[in-house]
């Protein structure tokens, strides 16, 4: 089995290094392509990670902040509008039409570390349920949104769950269950989190062998157009 | 000799399922709940959680119950102590001490045969263990012989103060400090009567490696947080730590072992 990591992070530093770093490491966990995110100063940070994603497969690509559109046109590796609780509301409307028109994913962040900044999923819930054709993940619930996910984001065909801090007991199946396992996206942190509590969390997560292929892989390349 | 393969060859998913199959059926859960939490959807039944230790080999944990937490701690003592009746061997009730809830420490003394160790939780109990109150009855805790389970996400400082007040107390910060675990190794770290435990949804890479390095690997312990968590990330961030072979012996269950054989033999 393969994995595509729907929520990489890069950090201020040495984009190429990283981004280097991060391939040796997925490569011995078997995951093969991530979705990556620049963190703490994502302005500053996307132009040099698109540079350095030229380098890499084709599957490697980008999640571009809400703020940075000019990156939007320079590079085919952009697969997602990303939306952190920074952005706020009006943040997350500017974010959902870029990508509406530009045909991308959007990334809602609804937190990147535990104890920072979070966005309340209920509040965000009207917007979502507004760009119905926009493919939308959902990155950073935990146990607290579980209610909200399954009574709320459930009816909302469009809107996936990237399971990276999505961490309570049986979680995974609960999920699979009430949203359907097409729904949900492997996730890591990297480097934020150690990368075998993500990879524990879904070999032991009770899922089908079926389930766990979408979930580890074909559900992501879908839901960004990872081609490979 | 054998060259070391590169990080591209090593298999690392085949690494951590050969290393967690080598401990398979010895792991002690030193933080562990049965019972419902409804603002979650999380029911755990005694049979669910052993359900999901069976995947990890967990061979037995030490419960309280979420009823304790959420309604009454003696109502949550009945309700653990029926499912380690059910269970016996793997479910090891601790005792969830209110010392504001009338007739506690009365029940304790009465009890004390049945229980491995004690919880505390500040939050939900709504008075902190350094409060004389709590104080009181956490030093008869100390004569009776048990272990404090402290639920600690304020960077140990709480279970700093208890254990300086009671040096004779073995002191377990549950959740090793939460988000200011650094603090909470280096409150801990001189204070031989205190242990950590490492479940958090904090997950920071580095975490349990420093604690071991600050503590001494007989002073880690793995607890799950189930329900709440799944056991996957305390056993990612213990596996993610590097450990030698005797240092995982300790941290996944020797050091339980150690801190509730009293409590065992008397049970």
């Amino acid at each position: 089995m393969r994995f595509f990591d729907a929520n990489a992070y890069v950090l201020p530093g040495d984009l190429a290094e990283q981004l280097e770093r991060m391939r040796r490491v997925h490569a011995a966990y078997r995951i093969g392509g991530a979705l990556i995110s620049p963190l703490d100063a994502p302005g500053e940070l996307i132009e040099p990670l698109l540079k350095a994603l030229g380098e890499a497969p084709s599957s490697y690509c980008a999640a571009v902040p809400v703020g940075s559109l000019s990156a939007l046109s320079v590079s085919e590796r952009v697969k997602a509008v990303r939306v952190d609780p920074s952005a706020g509301r009006e943040g997350l409307r500017l974010g959902a039409e870029l990508a509406e028109r530009e045909g991308l994913a959007l990334l809602v962040s609804l937190r990147a570390r535990w104890g920072g900044p979070s966005l309340s999923a209920p509040e965000v819930e009207p917007l979502l349920a507004e760009f119905g054709s926009t493919p939308i993940v959902i990155s950073g619930a935990n146990y607290g949104e579980t209610v909200w996910l399954v009574t709320s984001a459930s009816s909302l065909p469009h809107v996936h769950v990237e399971v990276s801090m999505y961490h309570q007991m049986d979680g995974l199946r609960l999920l699979a269950e009430k949203l359907g396992a097409g729904r949900l996206l492997f996730g890591t942190a990297y480097p934020l989190h150690p990368l075998p509590v993500a990879m524990f969390k879904l070999l032991f997560s009770g899922l089908d062998e079926e389930q766990l292929r979408a979930v580890a892989w074909g559900n992501a390349a879908r839901v960004f157009r990872i081609e490979g | 000799m054998r060259p070391s393969p590169s990080e591209e060859e090593r298999d690392a998913v085949d690494e951590l399922l050969e290393l967690l199959n080598r401990f398979r059926g010895r792991i002690i859960d030193a933080h562990a709940h049965v019972g419902p939490d409804q603002r979650f959807l999380m029911w755990a039944t005694p049979e669910a959680v052993l359900k999901v230790y069976g995947r990890y080999g967990i061979r037995a944990g030490l419960f309280s119950s979420t009823i304790s937490l959420l309604a009454g701690a003696r109502e949550g003592n009945r309700h653990v102590l029926e499912a380690a009746r059910a269970h016996p061997g793997r479910i090891l009730p601790l005792y969830s001490l209110n010392p504001l809830e009338p007739g506690c420490l009365e029940e304790l003394e009465r009890d004390a045969g049945s229980y491995v160790g004690v919880k505390f939780h500040p939050d939900y109990f709504h008075v902190q263990p350094s409060h004389p109150l709590a104080l009181e009855a956490l030093k008869r805790v100390a004569e009776l012989g048990f272990p404090l389970m402290l639920h600690s996400y304020d960077g140990c400082a709480e279970a700093e103060k208890v254990a300086r007040a009671l040096p004779e107390l073995k002191v377990v910060a549950y959740h090793m400090g939460g988000v200011r675990w650094r603090e909470c190794l280096k409150r801990l770290s001189a204070l031989e009567n205190t242990l950590v435990e490492v479940s958090s949804s904090v997950a920071e890479p580095g975490m349990v490696a420093a604690a071991v390095e600050e503590l001494g690997a007989d002073r880690v312990l793995f607890g799950s947080d189930v329900p709440y968590l799944e056991p996957a990330v305390s056993l990612g961030k213990i596996f993610d730590a590097n450990l030698g072979e005797r240092d995982l012996e300790n941290v996944l269950w020797r050091n339980a072992e150690r801190l509730i054989g009293d409590a065992l033999l008397r049970r």
